[in-house]
């Protein structure tokens, strides 16, 4: 899926005898948006339980599994695939 | 059977027009992405950190990433701590490769920013970004002077 397509949810409500195929992707806005509120959730959990503690390492892990769900968008690096 | 043959002929047709179409000469593209983990830097005191991921499509030969925290002084960016890494990133659908930088925390202007250069085909490539830019107020981290 190209950067351009437009990433929409499955329509509700969801037909347990035949559930629609999922995009299993996220909007990159909504993905940052859900990166920066994991990440101010840890910044505010940080005073209490120190900026290495294994909570603030599971948010980080998050945050990192909603921005590997963006749509790919190649930004440097350019050459030339091969047949 | 004949309509049949003259269909199975047309469709053939397309097909391999459609094939001649497609095999013209090959388009650059680009390999890699950076994407900053959020959009100014982590504040946990008393530290502040930056994080990104980076992942290329196909291998590139080299890839060097150098992840930088920022702040800012007499309206210029200041480095402040910086870390290189030469791992050559997997795409992002199996993961990317994640960075980290971090520094200790001083009242002032921050941003992340990122410098990346590698081969890919014989070729150099560079790739420079920054993120935003978040203030941080003397009651939450000291002032450096």
């Amino acid at each position: 899926m190209s950067d351009d397509e437009t990433v929409q949810p499955v329509s509700l409500p969801i037909d347990p005898e035949n559930p629609p195929e999922f995009p299993g992707k996220l909007p990159r806005e909504l993905s940052r948006e859900l990166c920066d509120r994991l990440q101010a959730i840890a910044e505010e959990i940080s005073p209490y339980l120190g900026p290495e503690h294994r909570a603030i390492k599971a948010l980080n892990d998050a945050s990192h599994e909603l921005m590997i769900t963006v749509p790919f968008r190649p930004r440097y690096a350019e050459y030339t695939p091969e047949d | 059977m004949r309509r049949y043959l003259i269909g199975l002929s047309v469709a053939t047709l397309a097909a391999v027009s459609v094939g001649i179409a497609e095999a013209g000469p090959a388009r650059a593209v680009n390999d890699c992405d950076f994407e900053f983990a959020t959009s100014h830097p982590d504040v946990y005191k008393p530290q502040i950190t930056g994080r990104g991921l980076a992942g290329c499509d196909t291998p590139p030969d080299s890839h060097q990433v150098q992840l930088a925290l920022e702040y800012e002084q007499g309206g210029r960016w200041v480095v402040a701590s910086a870390k290189t890494d030469n791992t050559i990133p997997p795409p992002f659908r199996a993961g990317g490769h994640r960075y980290e930088v971090s520094a200790a925390c001083y009242a002032g202007t921050w941003r992340m920013a990122v410098a990346i250069r590698g081969t890919i085909q014989g070729h150099t490539f560079q790739f420079e970004d920054h993120s935003g830019t978040v203030d941080i107020p003397a009651s939450v981290c000291h002032p450096r002077f």
